[in-house]
């Protein structure tokens, strides 16, 4: 068991006042059998009547409509979190997560990928399929940041030859699902201080594991997952939608500590 | 019924009036066309139309549960009676529907179940609309005219009054509500059917919103009123499409959606009618299925058959298929309103090759049909009598208990012989009769 | 009463001023017509410049079919009652489909006016259509509020043309009665200001000419419309 100390900051400053605006953040870490938050502190602002609920994947949400105008949104939350991955149960799969999504469709590169890694994962466990993919992918793929794009699906990523974390996890998840293994995104912070991260559960024997493309390795107690689904698109941490506004800039800080 | 023949000019020019039209977009134009209509109508006995009632009920209900099934257990695909990636491949399957119960589990509220009849007067299903049938409003207001046109007619024949159409649909509405006013949304005046959009709001008495009209807060769905107040919703039939309806979570860029709906609607705050999602149980590939579905859910044997349908991703009927290009027809399953269906003898032996290689390559994409020679039904055509082959979309509506709309929406083809019935492709429309004995 | 959003209110409104626009205007026409038959076949311009108009029109002729049908200019005639129907077709269920047909059926006239040769002896079918109209909006529309924004509108309208067209003071004064009289029935936000300014102008002054350009900008922000943002 590992106790984890959160927190999640993000401030978006419009250049213009900005009025209606909705948004859906799915910024709450799980609260689950072996990821049990301990305390949680949320601050929103402006806000006007914020709403908690969940999406068709099983995320939390919060959601709410500021009518005032406001040049300043921000979003505080932290809280303690302990991670006992002995803790977690059996869970049915839901087919969604064998089948290719609107960022992880196979195209030619992805396919001839496919046809190559498909030998060398003939006969293993999900598990060993997916270290494998992750071994052969770490050999064409490499980190760099400002090449792709939140819309960048993994075929193109795959084609740049690099990108961020969503890349290597939608590359991934387009692996292990052609493969026969099913595959979701996940969204979460890793140890330390800077971005939020996402990496990838792969389903096996009845249990969702995850495994981290980016630093190529398993997913261990130090993670916090935020939230899942079949690719980024499920998965934005903040959705939103204004009236006015010229440009807006975002900052995001996201830390773990283990305590 | 001589004296509706007669007046065909004059109920079309009386159609015109109240502004029976539909709109049509032609190279990015938008145009708005009446819809030209016949005065003969369908006729259907009492006991033709009991028998379609009965097959029609069993079909709607059976597919409804079939949608709580998918959006919930998926026990239909545990239990291997269809093949999940119909499911998980189909356009219409919406994941952030999961596990939404709706209002008295109903998603297909509103049904259009598009019927044909062969020559040997065998009715066969043809199609399944549960996102957003349209139609019920014109043989409503034709039928208004053609009584004031020759009151004789229906002085002698037993004609079952079809303009209660407006408050079947305001009990669906009430009955699934879950507290507030009814809504009835509109995208908006360059809609193809906003002409019904605003009869339904006036025949049910239904709030008429555009969707700057609305808005959620605490996951609750306001109307908001000029005087500044808000009105909760408990009930909003949307005439938007699903990847239209809430840009938080499906299609971002959409302006005619409202924000959160999703989110109101699974706290079952608010009863969506039809229901987000139902696009995976009228996919033309699903349709094949739908008799196994009755089988599986019921028990029962369908009453209703589908026209024969050949599912080229199974290798049986794909041979089928093959050999027998010719003869069919091909419909592609993520194509409606008419378009993506192509007659193999219509073909020319290079288009045919071309298909066959499309069948090939991605099967799961079409299924096939055996062309089913409609019977044609007589129309009045520059005041000569000639046939028409038509079909017959049939309205059933789904609240507390399954109402069959005794009327229905009859549609034939513009050309003589041909089989497309679609208004966009320029048909036209009847009134259909149930006859009370 | 009715349930009705910001933006009813808006579409009614100007449903009510275009409507009488069509109506006041072709009542005007009619008479800059028949001086154009053999009084003085100039009279248009004047007319145009009443109406704050450019003068786009070659010669008599081109100015009686094109004010009256060309559909592609924003101020002919059958621009301004497809306006009208732009605004009704959003409101079938406020009017009821009754009242919607009158609209329908002027906009009919004026396209078989256009085919006509005698265009004029047409136009009569226009009148009919907008008097049945009110009649219909008299008996169907079930909402008051409804029936007063739409005659709002409609009082504002004349109340600009009449000035326009230089009417007797007593005429204006009569439908300013009108006008103040459905100001406080109608129950939706008016700019007190301009009620104010138009008082003192139409009320109290002798000579009311003098003041036209006033009162046609007091008119024209009498009405809180929807704000911008709302369409956003």
């Amino acid at each position: 068991m590992q106790r984890l100390e959160f927190s999640y900051s993000m401030k978006i400053e419009f250049s213009a006042p900005v009025v209606r605006h909705c948004f859906s953040l799915r910024c709450l870490p799980f609260n689950n059998t072996w990821q049990r938050i301990r305390e949680l502190f949320i601050d929103v602002s402006p806000h006007n009547v914020l709403t908690e609920t969940a999406d068709g994947f099983g995320n939390r949400i919060l959601t709410d409509r500021i009518t005032e105008p406001h040049t300043l949104f921000s979003v505080y939350v932290n809280g303690i979190a302990e991670i006992d991955f002995s803790k977690k149960e059996k869970e049915p799969l839901n087919g969604i997560y064998k089948y290719p999504s609107q960022h992880t469709a196979c195209g030619p590169l992805l396919t001839a990928f496919v046809a190559e890694a498909r030998p060398a994962c003939a006969g293993k466990t999900p598990t060993e399929t997916a270290q494998a993919l992750m071994g052969m992918l770490r050999t064409r793929f490499s980190y760099q940041s400002g090449i792709t794009g939140v819309q960048t699906t993994a075929e193109e990523a795959l084609s740049l030859g690099q990108g961020v974390c969503q890349d290597y996890a939608h590359i991934l998840i387009a692996l292990c699902r052609a493969l026969g293994v099913p595959a979701r995104y996940v969204a979460g912070i890793q140890e330390g201080t800077g971005e939020t991260h996402a990496w990838v559960e792969f389903y096996d024997g009845g249990y969702w594991i995850g495994i981290d493309p980016t630093n190529d390795k398993m997913v261990d107690e130090r993670y916090l997952k935020l939230s899942h689904g079949r690719d980024f698109a499920d998965c934005g941490i903040n959705r939103g939608l204004f009236v006015g506004g010229c440009s807006q800039k975002q900052t995001v800080e996201a830390a773990v500590r283990v305590l | 019924m001589y004296g509706l023949i007669d007046h065909k000019e004059e109920i079309n020019r009386l159609l015109s009036r109240y502004g029976v039209k539909f709109g049509i977009y032609k190279n990015n134009e938008f145009h708005e066309r009446l819809f030209p209509f016949d005065p003969i109508p369908r006729i259907l006995t009492k006991n033709e139309f009991e028998f379609l009632e009965k097959g029609l009920r069993q079909r709607v209900y059976t597919l409804n549960l079939f949608l709580n099934d998918i959006y919930g257990k998926k026990q239909i695909l545990k239990d291997g009676v269809l093949p999940e990636d119909f499911v998980y491949l189909s356009k219409g399957f919406l994941p952030p529907c999961e596990n939404i119960v709706p209002p008295c589990k109903v998603y297909n509220h509103i049904s259009g179940i598009d019927l044909v009849q062969g020559k040997d007067m065998t009715w066969y299903v043809l199609e399944d609309n549960l996102r957003i049938p349209s139609g019920a409003s014109y043989p409503m207001i034709a039928r208004d005219l053609c009584r004031r046109a020759s009151p004789d007619t229906f002085e002698t024949n037993a004609v079952t009054d079809n303009r209660d159409y407006g408050k079947l649909l305001k009990r669906v509405l009430d009955d699934v509500n879950t507290g507030g006013i009814d809504v009835i949304l509109t995208p908006g005046r360059y809609n193809s059917a906003f002409f019904e959009h605003s009869y339904l709001a006036e025949q049910t008495g239904a709030v008429f919103a555009m969707p700057q009209d609305l808005f959620v807060e605490g996951n609750v769905l306001y109307y908001s009123e000029y005087s500044g107040e808000r009105r909760r919703v408990g009930t909003v039939y949307r005439r938007i499409s699903d990847e239209f309806i809430d840009p938080m979570t499906f299609r971002p860029d959409s302006l005619l959606g409202v924000p959160h709906l999703l989110d109101a609607y699974r706290a079952r705050n608010v009863a969506v009618v039809n229901a987000p999602g139902n696009g995976v149980a009228d996919d033309k590939g699903i349709y094949y299925f739908v008799p196994d579905m009755i089988h599986y859910y019921l028990g029962e044997e369908p009453i209703l058959p589908n026209a024969p349908t050949y599912l080229p991703y199974y290798e049986t009927d794909r041979a089928y298929v093959l050999e027998h290009l010719k003869r069919l027809v091909i419909k592609d399953v993520s194509e409606a309103g008419g378009y993506g269906v192509v007659f193999g003898r219509d073909l020319t032996n290079e288009a045919r090759g071309a298909l066959a290689d499309a069948i090939r390559e991605n099967p799961r994409r079409f299924i096939a049909q055996e062309v089913v020679d409609f019977r044609e039904l007589t129309v009045a055509e520059a005041g000569q009598m000639t046939t028409r082959k038509a079909d017959l979309r049939a309205f059933v509506l789904y609240g507390n208990e399954i109402t069959v709309w005794k009327s229905g929406l009859t549609r034939y083809a513009r050309e003589a012989g041909s089989s497309v019935v679609n208004s966009s492709q320029g048909g036209g429309f009847k009134d259909t009769w149930v006859l009370s004995r | 009463m009715g349930i009705i959003s910001i933006k009813s209110t808006d579409n009614l409104f100007w449903l009510g001023r275009y409507v009488e626009r069509v109506f006041t205007t072709l009542k005007m026409f009619s008479e800059c017509y028949d001086m154009l038959i053999d009084v003085d076949e100039n009279a248009y311009v004047d007319f145009l410049q009443k109406l704050g108009i450019p003068n786009t029109y070659a010669y008599k002729q081109d100015f009686i079919t094109n004010f009256l049908f060309d559909e592609n200019n924003p101020n002919s005639v059958l621009s301004t009652l497809l306006c009208a129907y732009d605004n009704a077709v959003v409101m079938r269920n406020e009017i009821s489909s009754e009242t919607m047909s009158y609209i329908q059926l002027a906009v009919n006239a004026m396209e078989r006016g256009k085919e006509s040769t005698a265009p004029m002896l047409k136009l009569q079918e226009v009148f009919d259509c907008i008097f049945a109209f009110w009649g219909s909006a008299d008996d169907y529309v079930e909402s008051e509020t409804t029936r007063n924004i739409l005659k709002f509108g409609r009082s504002v309208e004349r109340l600009d043309l009449y000035t326009r067209f230089s009417q007797p003071a007593a005429l204006i004064r009569k439908e300013f009665s009108i006008l103040l009289n459905r100001l406080y029935k109608v129950g939706v936000d008016c700019n007190l200001a301009a009620v104010d300014t138009l008082m003192k102008i139409i009320l109290e002054k002798e000579d009311i000419e003098a003041y036209k350009s006033t009162i046609q900008a007091e008119l024209a922000r009498l009405f809180v419309t929807t704000p911008p943002e709302y369409y956003a």
